[in-house]
């Protein structure tokens, strides 16, 4: 069941790569997260994407692949972004698989296939081959209204197990059954223009806590108007509550400093962002309640070890950047839905979008 | 045998140049406005330093050692910068990278570099362009 509805649910709705559309501001996204052993915040993230823009006045429609990769508390991210010519670029709507290059996801037998080949540029770093099989329903599709033309859709499935191997700059690891996430987001925007969010989701330490969680806050781009909030709690393998917008409460407190700057993707980017400071916070606190007076409750407080960056030109501006933080570090969780309460400690990531 | 990397600097640039002009117009009209009649002088390692200006709306890369600025670097200090492990500050603080010139004319190199920047991250040719550079030269 969860794979028929997986493939129902998940398939890619555009080409990833031929004519762009009129307005050039078409994007599409599968994300994963793997939580690599051995170390307490060691992340695989991998982002297949297809991303229209316009330069020079056309509208170009750009296949590229990120991965960033951490093995260790205290290890330094690596990681990299490749874009890809039209011809090296092969997806089908209605279909899972995406043939990037030599990289490839392909959806046999009830899991995604990933498999990451070290890339021919410079910083392919990470190599993997890696089945990650769903182990809970995925959401149906979520859809925000970015304003006039704008609006960007989802589909979540937060627990996955990923069995395979990862190559980090050099040293291989091998995953049993690791707890992964994934998403899958398209969309009409324009990076850049009016739009942040935070989205997150924790991995519980103990894989038989049934609980799993994420949340999201879609903000304008100076954070001054929310434009949907929503805090989603899996059982097993239902979704078994939704908190929404005024349900749900995050708060971003602190900075998150490090002694050395955040690796940043594409590596020519950290030219045009020196420094330290990323503008993430070094908590995130996430307070939702049943707003009908019910006793369901969530709380997650994350607590920032480390990040990376991802530098995207913006489509609205030709000489400014935008930068999508990508935090690993601890949450706690606690609640209660549908009488049953839980409370677990787990790794946990945050994506933080700004610029 | 693989060219050295300094050796092939100059090709490279000037392909570089002239993606730019092609791939992203507008970044290459930002930069021919905010250098105007400025000639920057590139020397990379031992190799004869490059002048390096916009002329009649295009680029114009010549061996020539006088201009406003001077930038005098090995060619593992521009891998490293490159590869974003230095910024230009941490290049010139560890005398891995030497800016000469007035003080209003490297700002304005300063101003074109962060234009270049730009174009380059908007343009995936430019990106295949220097892949191919780390790769067919040592």
């Amino acid at each position: 069941m969860i794979a028929s509805a997986v493939a129902q649910l998940d398939a890619w709705r555009q080409p990833v790569a031929g004519v762009a559309s009129a307005d050039g501001a078409y994007k599409e996204w599968m994300h994963f997260c793997v939580r690599l052993p051995g170390a307490q915040h060691g992340y695989l993230l991998v982002n297949l994407n297809v991303s229209e823009a316009k330069v020079g006045g056309r509208a170009l429609r750009t296949p590229r692949l990120l991965a960033l990769a951490r093995l260790d508390a205290g290890a330094t991210w690596v990681g990299s972004v490749e874009t890809f010519a039209e011809q090296d670029a092969v997806c089908s709507p209605g279909r899972l698989d995406v043939t990037l290059g030599r990289n490839a996801l392909r959806w046999r037998d009830g899991a995604f296939h990933l498999s990451l080949a070290p890339g021919a540029g410079p910083g392919g770093d990470v190599a993997a081959a890696i089945a990650l099989r769903p182990l809970v329903m995925p959401t149906v599709t979520s859809t925000v209204s970015l304003g006039p033309g704008g609006v960007i859709h989802w589909v979540v499935i937060p627990r996955l197990e990923a069995s395979g191997w990862v190559q980090v700059g050099g040293r291989r690891v091998t995953l049993d059954r690791a707890l992964a996430y994934h998403d899958h987001n398209w969309g009409t925007f324009r990076w850049g223009g009016d739009l942040s969010w935070e989205w997150g989701f924790v991995h519980p330490d103990d894989a038989r806590v049934p609980w799993s969680v994420v949340f999201v806050r879609i903000s304008d781009g100076g954070r001054h108007r929310i434009l949907s909030t929503g805090a989603l709690v899996w059982r097993g393998q239902q979704l078994a509550r939704i908190f929404q917008n005024r349900e749900v409460a995050l708060t971003l407190t602190g900075t998150h400093r490090a002694a050395a700057p955040p690796l940043t993707i594409p590596k020519l980017a950290r030219l045009l962002v020196p420094g330290t400071a990323t503008g993430v916070p070094a908590r995130v606190r996430v307070d939702a309640g049943d707003a009908g007076g019910g006793g369901d409750t969530l709380t997650i407080d994350f607590r920032t070890d480390s990040k990376a960056r991802v530098a995207l030109p913006s489509d609205v501006d030709p000489f400014k950047l935008v930068l999508l933080n990508e935090s690993c570090g601890r949450a706690t969780v606690s609640g209660s839905v549908q009488s049953e309460r839980f409370d677990f400690d787990g790794a946990a990531m945050v994506e933080l979008v700004r610029g | 045998m693989a060219e050295t990397r300094a050796r092939a600097f100059p090709r490279y640039l000037r392909a570089a140049f002239a993606l730019l002009a092609s791939d992203t117009p507008h970044h290459f009209a930002a930069l021919r406005d905010t250098l105007g009649a400025m000639a920057i002088v590139i020397r990379l390692g031992d190799e004869q330093p490059l002048r390096v200006c916009i002329a009649d709306g295009a680029a114009s890369v010549t061996e020539a050692a006088h201009g406003d600025v001077a930038l005098q670097l090995g060619a593992p200090a521009l891998d490293a910068l490159l590869h974003g492990e230095v910024t230009v500050e941490e290049a010139i603080a560890a005398d891995r990278l030497a800016v000469k010139g007035k003080l209003d004319e490297v700002l304005i190199f300063l101003d074109a570099l962060h234009i270049w920047l730009h174009g380059a991250l908007r343009c995936p040719a430019l990106h295949d362009l220097y892949a191919r550079y780390l790769t067919d030269t040592r």
